[in-house]
């Protein structure tokens, strides 16, 4: 049966669901909602027992819980840092069904979500406290100098699917959102230091303290230093790094309604790297150094205003400078952002939440004859807005959501992301949610500047100079997402998470014959000719898979989680040249994740982590599938310190995680680490 | 302007603005009526606020407690609906001869003296700092959530089945010499400390 079949099925059943949705809402009629002040002074009346038989809606109708979002949600907690023994942000989320985490060498990692993985994944969408950590340049994370103090990691929240509804476009695939305590939550002092084999050594000192009667500060430092990975097929491994890092986070919480967050990091760092780049002097691919000194920083300031009368009102803005000092390029790239977001209050059954963004990035790339960009140096200016409407029918059992992104680039255009979303709860613990939505990947520098050498090659007495070249028509990929999934509470003990997906994406980049130009130089002899090989939007894709997560607490003192997520990747027009993030078989089909925490009398913890990841298998990529098993124990002799001990691969001695792209990747290998914590 | 299917995204804004004018026009304007709110559900911080009003009348604090003070007040931490619905409650009451009064607060060091503090969500990872600050004075503290009993809490709200039931630790609240109305007992589940 075709796939268009199955398309058109899951499309009319989603429409047609919604059809009755709205028909059984107008025929069965609606309670009238009475006054607050009425329905206060009826329940006044009320003896304590008639009370307790109330039946109530569902809790705050300001901020949604993240448990009745109608999308696929995970959110990794401060606990499952902790215990899972993370020591770096792209490891933790291994942990999130559907999403590819692997690495390319001990610095870098493929990170994406539902497919669409490259080296920098271009359709996922990270912040970091409200900051957008995704860049211009080729549309992706740079992972190497996202960090923070771990301990003061509150949660990570990832949405598997598009958020662009409210995030903007690039949150086609994910969003990535990671939140840090407030300061106030950060009082007093911690140290943590540890050491191992590949972890060299690393530590971090914290303090919070109060500043008058309104605030807290906290301020950390921190430092580590890591190995190199294990070689791979002979090529050198050299992939260590070293990163440092400072920052602060002051939170006044001003009488009544407002409050006021002001937080920054700074980061200076070195990553070693190989990359097997042309090179035009000797003729031939070459293996050359790429060691990156990497620094940046950021400030944030943000307001929140929570009146009963006006609703909730958040203005946040920003300034980020990253810098990278590379061979192949240099990037010092410069970010401000404004952000205005408010919640208005009910208003009947609607609960609208609106907002406008500015967003600016300059940069200025120091590029060489290998990878050029022209011109070097761009501004681009983004302005959005965005409108959320929560309808909330049947007393709260069927919540529809729907919104937009409105948004206007001077780089890419204007563009339109708009989504519906359904939840419904039958009954306590049980949810069912579909959504549809639609997002765009806008066009980075790298489609639409970059020009970089693959080869050159004669032919009789010209010499074909083989280029892979951005272009100036290069437009926005888009996805039309389909989505379903359903949560559950089965008894106290059980909790389920199932997703599954529809992706339809349209004009994904791949690469086209350009024209031929002869005699590009002709002097010196031999004769020259460019032959490009271009970007351009001319592939069609669908990607479907389902993703399950379940909890499991058969005692309180035994806590066990599973995943499971499988993938599969349908390619249109097999006669063009893929792009590597569009490839089949750059995601693994399956993965399947275990995880077991487990405390032990005597203040003892003993936490296991194990992974399977399916092998990946295309013309780029020929990576084994592995199963990896993490074991992590911890002790707290006394409630205010902990030694902790992690080995990394127990039994298996090094695997690849991702094969040769550009990047010369290496092997993981087994590793072991010792930590303690200290907290007063 | 990107080059996206214009056919397919005109009917996806077709059916987009189609079911926004029926939600708004159809159901969620409707004005408010007379009819008596019987029957119906209610918002949970109605009656989380609904069952603080009646802790007055059911908990006993020690006779010394707030003889000083001019009013009795009810201090809510940080949850801004039950603060709005306990100042409609409580407008125009007294307590033991003394008004009643109700702030919201955003800080912990704001909170004064008061008969009882209810403890919104967002503060429940700060517990022990408001036990610090409260020390051993008579306040009852109500909060909602899981883990707020076992933080140092007396009274705690927790929404099961659609309903708002109570937990209580009277062991904590015995401890600065509150006790609690039988009656009220009989209703809540009774959580003894685990230690």
């Amino acid at each position: 049966m075709s796939t268009d079949f199955w398309k058109h099925l899951f499309l009319r059943l989603l429409v047609g669901g919604a059809l009755l949705t709205l028909g059984l809402g107008l025929g069965a009629g609606f309670g009238v909602a009475a006054e607050p002040e009425e329905e206060l002074n009826f329940l006044k009346q009320l003896t304590l027992e008639e009370l307790v038989g109330v039946e109530v809606t569902s809790v705050s109708r300001g901020r949604e819980k993240l448990s009745d979002a109608a999308a696929a949600i995970y959110v990794i907690t401060a606990e499952d840092i902790r215990r899972g023994g993370f020591t770096s942000i792209p490891e933790a989320l291994r942990l999130v069904p559907g999403l590819q985490v692997a690495h390319i060498n001990a610095n870098q990692w493929v990170i994406s979500s539902r497919g669409g993985s490259a080296w920098f994944s271009n359709k996922l969408l990270v912040l970091m406290d409200g900051r957008q950590l995704y860049s211009p340049l080729f549309s992706g994370v740079y992972w190497d100098v996202q960090d923070t103090m771990l301990e003061d990691v509150e949660r990570i929240e990832v949405i598997r699917g598009p958020g662009a509804a409210l995030w903007g476009s690039n949150a086609v695939n994910g969003v990535i959102n990671i939140v840090t305590r407030k300061a106030e939550a950060t009082q007093g002092l911690l140290l943590s230091g540890g050491a191992g084999s590949l972890e060299k050594g690393f530590g971090a000192i914290r303090y919070g303290g109060r500043v008058g009667d309104s605030g807290w500060l906290r301020g950390y430092l921190k430092y580590f230093t890591r190995d190199n990975f294990d070689s791979y097929q002979e090529m050198p491994n050299r992939d260590d790094w070293h990163m440092a890092r400072g920052g602060f986070r002051g939170d006044w919480q001003f009488s009544g309604a407002d409050r006021f967050t002001l937080q920054g990091d700074v980061y200076s760092g070195e990553c070693d790297g190989n990359v097997k780049i042309f090179d035009t002097d000797l003729m031939r691919e070459e293996i050359h150094k790429n060691d990156s000194d990497l620094s940046g920083g950021n400030i944030i300031g943000r307001w929140h205003h929570e009146t009963a009368a006006a609703g909730n009102l958040t203005l946040q803005i920003y300034y980020d400078r990253t810098l990278r000092d590379m061979p192949l390029n240099d990037e010092t790239r410069d970010t401000w952002d404004i952000d205005l977001q408010h919640n208005l209050p009910p208003l009947g059954r609607h609960q609208v939440t609106w907002g406008v963004g500015f967003h600016c990035s300059h940069d200025d790339i120091d590029d060489c004859p290998e990878l050029r960009f022209t011109p070097d140096s761009r501004t681009q200016y983004q302005t959005s807005a965005f409108v959320q409407d929560r309808i909330s029918l049947f007393d709260d059992r069927l919540v529809v959501t729907m919104g937009s992104k409105f948004e206007h680039d001077n780089y890419s255009g204007f563009e339109i992301q708009p989504s519906l979303r359904l939840g419904w709860t039958p009954v306590e613990g049980q949810f069912f949610w579909a959504s549809i939505s639609r997002a765009v990947r806008t066009p980075s520098q790298a489609d639409r500047d970059m020009s970089t050498q693959i080869a050159v090659f004669p032919t009789g007495p010209t010499l074909n100079n083989l280029l892979m070249e951005g272009r100036n028509d290069f437009d926005s990929e888009e996805l039309l997402a389909y989505e379903a999934g359903w949560r559950a509470s089965l008894g106290a003990a059980v909790a389920i998470d199932v997703a599954t997906y529809y992706n339809v994406y349209h004009d994904l980049r791949c690469l086209v014959p350009g024209r031929v130009e002869p005699s590009w130089t002709t002097f010196p002899p031999p004769p020259t000719r460019k032959v490009p090989l271009e970007f351009d939007n001319r592939y069609d894709q669908d990607i479907y898979g389902v993703e399950v997560s379940a909890n499991y607490v058969p005692v309180d003192w035994w806590r066990l989680s599973c995943s499971y997520s499988w993938i599969h990747i349908d390619l249109h027009s097999h006669d063009l040249y893929p792009g590597v993030d569009v490839a089949e078989g750059n995601s693994p089909d399956y993965t399947v994740t275990l995880r077991s925490y487990l405390d032990l009398p005597a203040n003892f913890e003993f936490d296991t982590l194990f992974y399977y990841v399916d092998r990946l298998d295309n013309e780029y990529l020929d990576v084994s599938s592995y199963s990896r098993f993490d074991v992590r124990c911890g002790w707290h002799p006394r409630p205010d310190l902990e030694l902790s001990f992690k080995v990394e691969n127990l039994f298996e001695s090094k695997h690849a995680e991702y094969g040769l792209i550009d990047l010369v990747p290496t092997k993981v290998p087994r590793s072991f680490y010792g930590k303690v914590t200290w907290t007063f | 302007m990107s080059n996206f299917d214009v056919r397919r995204g005109a009917r996806v804004c077709l059916c987009l603005v189609l079911l926004f004018v029926l939600l708004w026009g159809g159901w969620g304007l409707q004005p408010a009526a007379t009819a008596a709110p019987t029957g119906g559900r209610y918002d949970e911080s109605q009656v989380k606020a609904v069952f603080v009003y009646n802790l007055l009348h059911f908990v006993y604090w020690p006779s010394s407690f707030g003889a000083q003070e001019k009013s009795c007040r009810i201090v809510v931490l940080g949850s801004l609906q039950i603060a709005e619905n306990l100042k409609v409650l409580t407008a125009g009451e007294t307590f033991r001869g003394k008004r009643v009064s109700v702030e919201l607060c955003r800080r912990i060091t704001d909170v004064g003296e008061c008969c009882i503090l209810f403890v919104g969500s967002e503060f429940l990872p700060e517990m022990s700092v408001i036990l610090r600050h409260i020390g051993n004075r008579p306040v009852l503290l109500v909060g909602e959530g899981d883990g707020f009993l076992s933080a140092g809490g007396m009274v705690n709200f927790v929404s099961r089945d659609r309903r708002v039931t109570l937990e209580i630790n009277p062991e904590a609240a015995r401890q600065v010499g509150i006790t609690f109305n039988s009656r009220l007992l009989r209703l809540a589940r009774i959580v003894k400390p685990s230690h």
